[in-house]
């Protein structure tokens, strides 16, 4: 999945364009409700040097931060029984500027949960062994 | 080909009632799939199937069979329909498709009522080799009476003792061999268990079948035009086979798997002389790529 974002608070100083893409793009286990492994890479590149921050909906601490730099990639193994969202944010240089959203998201990708058996029963754990 | 063929009325019955079903499978599929909620308890109608291919190396237990790498393509299904269902585990079942009824689903144990094929037939063909996952005409039976599967009306209790532990025990006290109802205990139990690392899933299971005298002997005794130089007589008393298997599934991609597994199974002491039986412990192994149709 590639998704690019214009950078909305710094499209008033120049456009920022950010494309941003996770491999894989799906994690699939055997049952639904499972533990999914991947080993995650994520690629970013935007036009401006900048600070920059990834977030993902695991947790509310940033995944990984980078300092002026215009591209970055990070290889990290999660693990996940849902779809889990990935979240580029600038870090604004002049936070004091009130007009400037600090954090925005500035690009999206997500890595989608699958399962092989979609429900999630007792039979099926006897189906698998006997 | 000198090929053996038993009538087997409840398999075509069977195979009849799995059609009506799999039509039934494909409309419920449908369906399923605009709501939203697919949530389903486990005995309400619905299923799954699924269809695998891949190598069988088998080490069968008959004599002179040959030691056999072979490809095996297999159906697995299994159907709920008002608390009727239908199951065909492939070769790794017990035999035919199942069909049966579940009268007992509370908490953590299943009751079902069931007509299945507790011992495969004995057939023999000069041609003989690898079927789906078992060597079923043996080329070094050749002169021996052919042998009808056992076919039976079971009780079958399964317990889920958690989230990845299951025992079940099948009880099968009458047998049709003889052409009609006829007493001949059979009992058989799995202790079955399965764990995760990563995305492979593993699983083990332990099992143990008692066979009463009249069912061995049926299968492994020799007598009357049975008896040659090569075969001689022989009479089976009862007995316990035992096997363990370990296995493993992997997710390649959604409705895709990778599955392994290793299975060795002891024969019962009572037929180990038989004249028809190569080796104690039989042995079959599998690597498969199975697709998940729904």
């Amino acid at each position: 999945m590639i998704t690019g974002m214009k950078n909305t608070f710094a499209q008033e100083q120049s456009e920022n364009v950010v494309i941003m893409q996770v491999k894989p793009q799906t994690c699939v286990s055997l049952h639904e409700g499972q533990e999914c492994f991947a080993q995650i890479v994520v690629n970013w590149q935007a036009d401006l040097v900048n600070d920059y921050c990834l977030y993902s909906t695991q947790t509310p601490d940033p995944v990984f931060c980078w300092e002026n730099v215009s591209q970055g990639t990070v290889e990290y193994e999660l693990n996940t029984k849902e779809n889990v969202r990935f979240m580029l944010t600038q870090v604004p240089k002049t936070r004091f500027m009130l007009t400037y959203k600090p954090y925005a998201i500035i690009a999206e990708a997500r890595l989608n949960v699958s399962w092989v058996y979609k429900k999630k029963q007792k039979s099926r754990l006897s189906w698998r062994l006997f | 080909m000198n090929t053996l063929i038993k009538q087997r009325p409840m398999y075509y019955l069977s195979l009849s009632i799995m059609l009506f079903f799999i039509v039934n499978a494909v409309v419920f599929t449908v369906n399923a799939k605009e709501q939203i909620n697919n949530k389903f308890s486990d005995t309400e109608d619905g299923g799954f199937f699924e269809v695998t291919a891949g190598v069988v190396a088998l080490d069968s237990r008959y004599i002179d069979a040959p030691k056999d790498i072979g490809l095996v393509a297999d159906l697995r299904f299994r159907y709920y329909w008002n608390n009727f269902f239908l199951e065909y585990e492939g070769f790794k079942g017990l035999g035919f498709p199942g069909i049966g009824y579940n009268f007992y689903n509370q908490n953590a144990w299943m009751f079902d009522v069931f007509i299945t094929e507790t011992h495969p037939a004995i057939l023999w063909d000069d041609e003989g080799h690898i079927e789906n996952g078992v060597i079923s005409e043996q080329d070094g039976l050749i002169g021996i009476t052919p042998r009808d599967s056992d076919d039976r009306i079971s009780l079958r209790a399964t317990h889920f003792i958690d989230d990845t532990t299951v025992v079940r025990i099948v009880v099968a006290p009458i047998s049709d061999l003889k052409g009609m109802a006829d007493v001949s205990p059979y009992l058989a139990g799995w202790y079955g268990k399965t764990w995760q690392h990563k995305n492979m899933n593993f699983h083990a299971t332990l099992n143990a079948q008692y066979y009463n005298s009249n069912m061995l002997d049926y299968y492994y005794g020799i007598a009357g035009d049975d008896i040659s130089d090569k075969f001689e007589s022989y009479k089976a008393s009862s007995g316990i086979s035992v096997s363990a298997e370990f296995g493993v599934a992997y997710p390649l991609a959604k409705d895709w798997l990778l599955e392994s597994s290793l299975k060795f199974t002891r024969l019962p002491d009572s037929i180990y002389n038989s004249p028809l039986i190569n080796t104690r412990l039989e042995s079959q192994a599998q690597i498969s790529v199975t697709y998940v149709l729904f």
